[in-house]
């Protein structure tokens, strides 16, 4: 897979993670690659219609903004349930991540963020409670070790896989 | 600007304009937030899965005095992008995204080594949703 991605598109990719804060800021990333600016721009859009890149604008540390409860309901459902189950948690507003999982005691696993404990239990009860799950446990996270999102890697940039 | 940035030779200036105040005010703003630590960054968010990554979430039970300890050596591999102690047990989630199955299984099996502690992982078989986006205004 990352060997479609080529040389030039890997290094464009790794420099716009973090744009220089100027009036030109593609401009000064085409310096540093060696390409012109209009070609960078022509790639970016390119990348982001690809979705290798999901979108542009600013990453905020969360924490900061009195999100504060963060639940991961972790839950058990019969495989031949899962699809229709997984869609129905994922249409939920206040769920941010939904995935069926492999590994453990549980498969289906879902996020809540909330600005209080409470409210996130009270939000994860009622999900369960509509799609008729029994089996589940409410994991809170207590501290954050670290939170960041997935950058890549000069190394990687400029290697090829 | 959370998602708004445009593709153009003068993204801060298109800002400024949008939002009625001087191109340098967009800057200087945005070094100041830099600053607090209230942004972690402004610029591309990657599709680690668009771009053929691989990643697993993945849980190992620490006691209470080790805990520090083993955040930090699990902490250490790049490819962790979320680490956090929960409640329960296992007690320490954190996610490992690689470029490929075999790097990832490479790390997993070094930190385990590393923590002398084995590692549950539970990769996703499929996902039905995705993303976290804050509304501010």
């Amino acid at each position: 897979m990352l060997s479609l991605i080529s040389d030039e598109e890997k290094s464009v990719l790794f420099e716009v993670q973090r744009m220089p804060l100027v009036p030109n800021p593609f401009s000064e990333i085409a310096d540093r690659i060696g390409l012109n600016e209009d070609k960078v721009l022509a790639l970016c859009s390119d990348l982001l219609s690809r979705g290798l890149i999901r979108r542009f604008g600013i990453s905020l540390n969360h924490r900061d903004l009195g999100v504060t409860a963060n639940l991961m309901v972790a839950s058990y459902v019969k495989e031949d349930l899962i699809d229709d189950i997984g869609h129905r948690i994922a249409t939920e507003q206040e769920v941010t991540h939904c995935y069926y999982r492999t590994g453990w005691d549980y498969n289906l696993f879902f996020m809540i963020h909330s600005d209080s404990k409470k409210k996130a239990i009270n939000l994860a009860k009622k999900i369960l409670k509509k799609v008729n799950i029994l089996n589940y446990r409410f994991i809170f996270s207590i501290r954050e070790f670290k939170k960041t999102s997935f950058e890549l890697s000069k190394q990687l940039s400029v290697s090829k896989e | 600007m959370q998602n708004y940035f445009p593709l153009s030779s003068t993204p801060y200036q298109d800002i400024a304009k949008k939002i009625g105040i001087d191109r340098d005010e967009v800057i200087g703003r945005l070094k100041k937030l830099y600053e607090y630590g209230i942004i972690r960054k402004v610029g591309a968010i990657l599709s680690a899965r668009n771009m053929g990554f691989v990643s697993t979430l993945a849980a190992v039970s620490v006691s209470n005095e080790k805990l520090d300890e083993v955040a930090k050596i699990i902490n250490r591999y790049s490819g962790v992008t979320h680490n956090y102690l929960r409640e329960g047990s296992p007690n320490i989630w954190f996610t490992l995204t690689e470029a490929n199955h075999k790097i990832l299984d490479k790390h997993l099996n070094d930190i385990e080594r590393k923590i002398n502690n084995k590692i549950i992982r539970m990769p996703a078989k499929k996902i039905f949703k995705i993303g976290v986006k804050f509304d501010i205004r």
